[in-house]
């Protein structure tokens, strides 16, 4: 195929940008090949109909190695775990917690020594099989009363994980208890299953707890982190 | 998910016998994403692995269909010799049956001749990633040992989760009492 004057600046190695994408797309299997297809665009601006518009916001197929995280991941991630003053649990197996351990990628520091902050440390419920089989509000319940033994915290917030979705753990009902017995603010529990959606689906359900979790006893509003 | 270490050793066959597995994760992709960067921050080079991007929709109908179109999917494009599949928790939890799915991906033709997919159970809410790794070199071990009858006069060193350093200096120790040994899984030493 030649290159057409108007592909000049779109050739690589001597090929025409269709030539490349074509190439790209030889190796994939036919079904998967069109809907990679649509994810790869010529930056080509038609004067009538605009710039080319590329497939995003879409399921990953499997098998295609790729990059994207979990809804779980969203969350404690990106949403609330990067919180300095508040006690960030996952209620899952250890795999989870520790993976999304967020260590020194987010580096804080606290007003006074006083101050909180959690930063360094990996709180989870450490789920065993036999949770998976008989639930695990029970130990939920038990972390959430020793992190508050320990460390005081004015407010917990509770990501759930993979199996906690799939047994159904009513874990709205045990933070909801919870809150109560302790006096904590804010409404921090979150059900985010690592099935549903990718990373960013994680950011939703964190949304609307941005405005109530980062305050204090006194109802005032601060800055998170 | 927990069984990165192994696959990541396994991963690394290529270096020494021109093998070249992909570690694949059956469950949702974070899960994959998670050991990926993990294992790329502590070895400081890229690590590849292949997920079967679970859904709700997998979740519930169980992820038969995800793996054998992750299976069909790394073989055409990615080629390697052998996937080295292992589970997560929602897999687990859901009950999917691997070799019953491998089996029935060999029977499509998904798996091309002459190569192998291979599997090991590892839940994250049993045992650590210990028992993910000696999961992993059990299931290499199961698909691919085979006896031909002859019997070398050697020794295979198979150690439990150690790092590669680890099985360079076990090398060396078997080479010094004049033992001749394989580790396996071989390390990516050289």
């Amino acid at each position: 195929m030649a290159v057409k004057p108007d592909d000049v600046h779109s050739t690589i190695v001597g090929l025409g940008a269709d030539e490349v994408k074509m190439e790209l797309l030889e190796k994939y299997p036919i079904k998967v090949a069109r809907k990679r297809a649509k994810q790869i665009v010529i930056n080509r601006t038609d004067p009538k109909a605009g710039p080319p518009e590329i497939m995003a916001n879409v399921r990953t197929i499997p098998g295609i190695i790729t990059q994207r995280g979990c809804t779980y991941a969203g969350c404690k991630g990106v949403v609330l775990g990067p919180t300095r003053d508040i006690v960030n649990l996952t209620h899952g197996p250890i795999g989870c917690g520790f993976y999304s351990w967020l260590t020194r990628r987010n580096q804080t520091r606290h007003k006074s020594p006083e101050d909180h902050n959690f930063m360094t440390y990996c709180f989870s419920t450490d789920m065993q099989d036999e949770q998976i089989i008989f639930g695990g509000e029970k130990k939920l319940r038990q972390a959430i009363q020793e992190a508050y033994d320990l460390f005081k915290p004015k407010a917990i917030s509770i990501f759930a994980t993979c199996p906690v979705g799939l047994i159904g753990d009513d874990i709205h009902a045990v933070a909801r208890e919870m809150k109560e017995k302790l006096g904590l603010i804010g409404g921090g529990q979150v059900q985010v299953p690592g099935e549903k959606g990718h990373a960013l689906c994680g950011r939703l359900p964190g949304a609307p707890l941005s405005g109530t979790v980062p305050g204090n006893r006194h109802g005032n509003r601060r800055r998170g982190v | 998910m927990e069984t990165v270490a192994a696959g990541y050793e396994f991963a690394h066959r290529d270096d020494y016998e021109g093998r070249r597995v992909l570690p694949h994760s059956h469950g949702s992709q974070g899960c994959c994403a998670y050991h990926r960067s993990t294992l790329t921050r502590h070895y400081k080079e890229p690590v590849m692995a292949g997920t079967s991007s679970f859904t709700e929709g997998a979740s519930v109908f169980g992820g038969q269909a995800n793996l054998i179109q992750a299976i069909h999917n790394i073989f055409s494009i990615y080629e390697p010799e052998v996937i080295a599949v292992h589970t997560t928790c929602l897999s687990e939890t859901i009950g999917d049956d691997i070799p019953q799915i491998i089996a029935k991906a060999r029977e499509e033709g998904k798996i091309p001749a002459g190569k192998y997919v291979i599997h090991a159970n590892t839940p994250s809410y049993v045992g650590s990633h210990v028992t993910g790794f000696a999961n992993m070199v059990k299931g290499m071990v199961d698909y691919l040992a085979e006896a031909n009858g002859h019997k070398e006069n050697r020794i295979n060193l198979i150690p439990g989760s150690v790092e590669p350093c680890d099985m360079e200096e076990i090398k060396r120790l078997a080479g010094e009492l004049g033992c001749p040994s394989s580790c396996f899984p071989i390390p990516p030493t050289s």
